[in-house]
């Protein structure tokens, strides 16, 4: 085996044009797949963050039925009492933030346009901050003031050419389906990277909406952070059990990860991902075909050598894997190549990162981006693009070595 | 070793050209043979030598070596028959050109199996002190003139003690001295230790040396002359 390996190192080294263009082939495959699979999973990974931060929290606790109705009539499903669940929340243990939020539909004026919003009411006092990150978003102005005060998004500004200090008309309905108007002040701008919530909510101060909404004891929602997301679906077990047990008698709540209130966002990015692997795979068979290619003209180049090989009692299994080795080893030096090529790009754009928010230049392109996104060094796809070159390789091998070994030793000595 | 050819036809199908290189072809080998097979260009000699290596097939007819019928050997019986048994020296040397003339020898007992280092690395430079090849073990096929390149060719396929070695051509890329050289080494061989040669030549000097001179004419024996030792 060592003596075949050898000989496979060599003859991998005889045409060492054709083995570079070959190994190019392989370099760039590998190294576009890890470098966009680190791109992919920066996307992935800033917008699920941003999602938690500005959407969804780790864990939500809804009245039940809240979430099959809660763009039609959001404030027919309340949690009463809401701060005898958050004590009991805060009370568990690898708990990082609780607070509550009231999600409304509003229709928003300034005079000469009209827009339906998502009116969401938070605690100012502190309690939000622990669970989103809104206040860091701020772009103008300022954060949420007490009284009349709203923040609104960018988009949102940008398309009703507010500034900070303007007004805005609120008209919205309460508990009870009354019909109310509000008139608030625009204290801040705030710029997420979240389209829809960039484009279309309006945040005010929750002691200012629980009067208005007639809603003095109750939210339409209860935010957790949690410290670790690793044991997310157990906690989110813990506390739908806990909630059961200790307030069956007057509420039914129900409990939502983050991942089941982002369903559809995350099959867009599974989606998205798949399309661009499809890219990736077609690159792949590119460089499958470059592989046999190179290997078929070695074949066609040494028949006569093979027939010497098989005449001297060489058996085909033997041909065979000599070829596949030959094919194997530019795999597996493209790969590592590719592999280090890709490993110092994913290092470079951990620390510089790409500027996603000026390359879309504020389109929506699905991703929760707002500037820059940052890649990390993971182990496992630089083991995926190893073994995907390296079998690649030997695919791409096999048909050329299957022929090779097919030959027979006298047709094989008779060629040329 | 003794080998039989019996009926033996060879047609080559080139589309729906049809070319008859042997035609009946009936033969038989004793042991200890050192034979040559003269004939012009296209007259079936090389065919001859392939079907008696067990590298190509007769289209009729049997071939019996050592009393075994060939056609009734699998593939990898066939190929480990000619790993321990035969040897082959090509015209054109066909030589791996990436190994040195040690590993190009060497190769052919690790086909053979022989895993020991030692054993090999004595046996192969024996071969090479015996076809004079000492002081070039390490050079590769492309740095060897043709006349060295035929010698490495012949210790590759004396190296693994083979029982019959199949010589197609063997002096055609070499001059007469080392020609001479070359045929004394195997009559040795051939005396001392039993080992059977075919020769296809068109070299006189290697039917002189044979001790007995098959003729080939259109792919049938036109004559089969022994020499008296």
């Amino acid at each position: 085996m060592i003596q075949l390996f050898k000989l496979a190192f060599r003859n991998v080294l005889r045409n060492r044009r054709r083995s570079i263009i070959t190994l190019i082939a392989v370099i760039i495959g590998i190294f576009a797949y890890i470098t966009m699979d680190g791109v992919m999973n920066a996307l992935q990974n800033q917008s699920k963050l941003m999602l938690k931060l500005v959407e969804t929290a780790h864990i939500k606790i809804f009245a039940k039925d809240y979430w099959e109705h809660r763009f039609k009539e959001p404030l027919e499903y309340t949690i009463e009492d809401y701060l005898e669940v958050e004590d009991m929340i805060s009370a568990m243990q690898g708990i990082e933030g609780v607070t509550e939020r009231i999600q409304f539909q509003t229709r928003i004026y300034d005079g000469r346009d009209e827009m339906v919003c998502t009116g969401i009411a938070i605690d100012i006092d502190g309690g939000d901050q622990t669970v989103f990150n809104l206040k860091d978003s701020i772009a103008k102005g300022e954060y949420l003031q007490k009284g009349e005060s709203a923040i609104i998004g960018i988009n949102l500004a940008d398309l009703f050419e507010l500034e900070v200090g303007s007004w805005l008309t609120l008209e919205f309905k309460d508990k009870n389906g009354i019909y109310d108007a509000a008139q608030v002040v625009v204290t801040g701008i705030f710029s997420t990277g979240h389209p829809d919530i960039d484009s279309s909510a309006i945040y005010l101060p929750l002691d200012l909406m629980q009067k208005r909404l007639d809603m003095e004891n109750s939210v339409t929602e209860i935010a957790i952070r949690l410290k670790s997301e690793r044991n997310l679906k157990t906690f989110n077990k813990k506390l739908d059990e806990r909630l059961h047990a200790e307030f069956m008698e007057k509420h039914d709540f129900e409990t939502l990860t983050w991942k089941e209130q982002a369903e559809d966002f995350l099959s867009f990015m599974e989606a998205d991902a798949l399309g661009g692997y499809i890219t990736i795979y077609f690159l792949l068979i590119i460089v499958i075909v470059g592989i046999m290619n190179t290997m078929l003209m070695a074949v066609y180049e040494r028949v006569r050598e093979i027939g010497a090989l098989m005449a001297l009692g060489m058996q085909k299994k033997r041909v065979r894997r000599l070829f596949l080795m030959e094919g194997a080893l530019l795999g597996v030096f493209g790969s590592l190549i590719g592999m280090a090529m890709g490993l110092i790009v994913i290092i470079i754009l951990s620390k510089s990162g790409i500027n996603v928010g000026a390359l879309y230049a504020g389109q929506d392109v699905g991703y929760l981006i707002k500037d820059y996104i940052y890649t990390e060094v993971k182990i496992i796809p630089f083991i995926e693009a190893f073994i995907i070159g390296v079998v690649a390789a030997v695919i791409a091998s096999y048909i050329p070595a299957r022929y090779a070994s097919k030959m027979k030793p006298a047709e094989a000595l008779r060629k040329y | 070793m003794s080998a039989k050819l019996e009926n033996i036809t060879k047609i080559y199908k080139s589309g729906k050209i049809e070319v008859v290189a042997l035609k009946n072809v009936n033969l038989e080998i004793g042991d200890n043979a050192f034979l040559s097979i003269a004939g012009p260009s296209g007259s079936g000699k090389t065919t001859l030598m392939n079907i008696l290596g067990c590298i190509d097939d007769p289209t009729e007819g049997k071939v019996i070596i050592n009393g075994q019928e060939v056609e009734k050997l699998s593939s990898k019986e066939v190929s480990n028959f000619r790993n321990q048994n035969l040897g082959f020296i090509f015209q054109t040397f066909n030589l791996i050109p990436v190994l040195t003339a040690y590993e190009n020898v060497e190769f052919a007992l690790i086909l053979k199996g022989v895993k020991e280092h030692k054993t090999r690395k004595k046996k192969v430079t024996e071969i090479l002190d015996r076809v004079g090849l000492k002081d070039f073990m390490g050079q590769k096929p492309p740095e060897l003139s043709g006349g060295q390149q035929q010698r490495v060719a012949i210790a590759r396929a004396l190296v693994k003690d083979p029982k019959l070695v199949l010589a197609d051509e063997p002096t055609a890329n070499l001059d007469s001295k080392t020609a001479q050289d070359i045929l004394s080494i195997m009559r040795e061989l051939n005396r001392k230790e039993d080992v059977s040669f075919v020769f296809s030549t068109h070299d006189r000097l290697v039917m002189e040396y044979a001790d007995r001179l098959i003729r080939l004419k259109d792919g049938k024996i036109a004559s089969d002359e022994k020499k008296k030792k």
